[in-house]
């Protein structure tokens, strides 16, 4: 089930059966959303290239058993309205997402507002049922900018990552990134990185084994944890 | 003055690294940014403005891939080729191989830079020392349950790099984290089978307290099972072991929500070697979380007062612990009451003794032997008792009835068979 944010009008109710928490599960959660840009720009490669990288990125996490029942992954896209296509979801039961289609602008406020509410809602979930969580994982790739109200939203999130209760990422594609405002978005804290060429599969290999490094810590010293090095997706080479 | 010279020659020979990424030392010219949680670099100070744009990703990523030698040497010079046909597995401090030559050893290659200071460096080279050549730790090095150190390995200029240890095969104790986890791992089992594996890795902790090693990482992937519920121990570099000079060599590495609240309270006390009393409420925790499928045992919520806290390792710290008899439990929500009803009333009272009443006085924990009993007595009932449904099933369907005792078994009247 998903619903829509169309230009910070109403959101649809949420079921509440489709909270899809398991409370029988004693593993520490990591949620983790993934907020995509769809928007025209990213038709033909990209976005092929995209859904290859979630695939694999889906693939690998829930074979790892410790990411598998840590992990809890959203994806929420953004083109002409911000929309959730893959709700929070036990790494452990997700074997494939929707395929994503690209068209239309780009609704990244919308998107990052949906964002806030969800990462709000989720909290009070796990505390409402007592169960630990590490820090929520945001990561936002765009192809280019905003074009709707973007800035109270960006502001909500910028202040969770600057007061370091997420961890928060930016991903840049391609070469007319609205660099300057991605910089207003993204916290002087948070990385804000340029994706070389089209290399999502390395990228989420990357996030992949960060993953797998947290959910094997305790809750308590994940700050501690040391993750893998960006060279392997960020060095254009390849590996 | 004397006790101050024994302080200083422990300090000396114990590592404290409390798991935190050591600060990074300011140059000349320095970059100052919002910093990122306790990890932040010393004043703030980062070394490039790619870091300091960076933040978190700049303090807790690797800068680059750590190298790892390929072509080692033994203590004869001997070279051996690695590579990544042989890697079995990559952490942060180094990787692992398979022995090219004998597929019952395992090659454990450190990286560049996992020893960051001559202190911890030489700490390391005590230790393997110690674990590979002292009489008094020969039983353990020929027990294959242990990845012991077996042999030193070196780079070209006969440094010490790694060693070669047993190879032990298995499961981390993660794999039976739920019902669903266990069922793919080992189809067959039910609580039974995770009351063998907890029997299993208490006699195994025992045995090497009683030869002097305490294990000092409770992380559940240290520790594998397989299908015959032997437990097989991984990470022996970071047990605590004794030179032959009287000396404690303790790494300080442990894992945080599985270590003894005074040592997490306190952490000076990290600087002194741990206790037996350390290694009871480690032992403790992971055999809970063995019966109770990774549930912590501080894993604490008052849903009337709405108060605790959801984190375990913050309730451990503030010895917010949810056993009692009964319904005296504040267990989150789902079905740990249940699982916890099943096991018999020794075995928790072990675990309120250890978690409840030994949270402040280390003293009054269940010895390991104790433990061992009672978690024997726990089998026995499973075996002969007529509610054995819900001892034993994975998934009971109800919880055991307050009304019902049962029969206090004591594990000795097991020798007597009073109990046909």
């Amino acid at each position: 089930m998903s619903y829509n944010n169309h230009n910070n009008g109403d959101f649809a109710m949420r079921n509440n059966k489709f909270d899809n928490l398991d409370v029988n599960n004693s593993a520490p959660r990591c949620p983790v959303i993934l907020l995509l840009d769809i928007s025209g720009s990213m038709s033909g490669e990209p976005i092929r290239e995209l859904n290859a990288g979630l695939q694999q990125f889906i693939d690998e996490a829930s074979q790892d058993e410790a990411a598998s029942m840590s992990v809890e992954l959203e994806i929420i896209t953004f083109s002409d309205y911000a929309s959730i296509v893959q709700p929070f979801t036990q790494m452990s039961n997700l074997s494939s997402v929707p395929t994503l289609h690209a068209g239309g602008m780009t609704s990244m406020g919308a998107a990052l507002q949906l964002a806030n509410t969800e990462l709000r809602n989720r909290r009070q979930l796990y505390q409402r049922n007592g169960i630990p969580a590490y820090k929520p994982w945001v990561i936002l790739m765009t192809d280019g900018g905003p074009n709707d109200s973007w800035q109270n939203a960006a502001a909500e999130m910028r202040q969770r990552a600057e007061r370091c209760e997420i961890m928060y990422f930016g991903l840049e594609i391609g070469s007319n990134v609205d660099h300057q405002t991605m910089c207003q978005i993204i916290p002087q804290n948070s990385p804000l990185k340029q994706l070389p060429g089209l290399r999502f599969k390395p990228f989420f290999k990357w996030v992949t084994d960060s993953l797998k490094m947290v959910t094997r810590s305790a809750v308590s010293a994940q700050d501690s944890v040391r993750l893998p090095s960006t060279q392997s997706w960020l060095d254009p080479s390849g590996m | 003055m004397g006790m101050i010279r024994t302080l200083i020659k422990k300090v000396n020979y114990l590592i404290f690294d409390n798991n935190s990424s050591s600060a990074t030392s300011a140059p000349a010219s320095a970059y100052t940014a919002q910093p990122y949680s306790a990890a932040a670099p010393a004043n703030n100070v980062y070394p490039t403005p790619a870091a300091a744009r960076d933040g978190w990703l700049a303090q807790m990523c690797f800068a680059e891939e750590d190298p790892v030698e390929q072509l080692v040497y033994n203590r004869r010079g001997e070279p051996l080729q690695l590579g990544s046909q042989f890697e079995l597995a990559s952490g942060g401090e180094g990787v692992v191989y398979t022995f090219p030559h004998d597929e019952k050893y395992l090659i454990k290659i450190y990286k560049k830079n996992a020893h960051s200071s001559a202190e911890k460096r030489t700490h390391f080279i005590e230790q393997m020392r110690t674990m590979i050549n002292e009489d008094k730790y020969r039983i353990c090095r020929k027990k294959t349950f242990l990845a012991w150190p077996q042999m030193p390995v070196y780079d070209a200029n006969h440094q010490l790099i790694g060693f070669v240890m047993n190879k032990c095969s298995g499961k981390s104790l993660g794999s039976l984290k739920s019902p669903a986890l266990i069922s793919r791992n080992f189809p067959h089992w039910d609580r039974l089978d995770l009351a063998k594996v907890a029997l299993d890795f208490v006699r195994k902790v025992s045995f090497l307290a009683e030869n002097g090693v305490y294990v000092n990482d409770f992380n559940p992937e240290n520790f594998l099972v397989d299908e015959a519920h032997n437990v097989s121990f991984i990470d022996c570099a970071s047990f605590q072991v004794q030179t032959p000079s009287g000396q404690y060599h303790t790494t300080g590495t442990f894992f945080a929500s599985h270590i003894a609240p005074e040592l997490v309270l306190h952490p000076q006390n990290l600087l002194y070697p741990r206790n037996i009393h350390h290694v009871e409420f480690g032992t403790a925790i992971v055999v809970f979380n063995i019966l109770m499928y990774g549930l912590h045992p501080y894993s604490y919520y008052d849903f009337n007062r709405k108060s605790g806290c959801a984190d375990p390792d913050t309730n451990l710290k503030k010895g917010r612990c949810p056993l009692g008899i009964g319904t005296d439990c504040k267990f989150p929500t789902g079905d740990w009451q249940k699982h916890w009803s099943w096991l018999t009333y020794d075995l928790k009272s072990s675990f309120i003794k250890t978690f409840r009443d030994g949270h402040r006085n280390p003293a009054v924990r269940e010895p390991l032997r104790e433990l061992e009993k009672n978690l024997q007595g726990l089998i026995h009932a499973m075996g002969h008792d007529h509610h054995n449904q819900g001892r034993r099933s994975l998934s009971p369907a109800v919880k055991k009835k307050s009304e019902y005792e049962g029969q206090r078994i004591k594990p000795e009247d097991l020798f007597q068979n009073k109990y046909q």
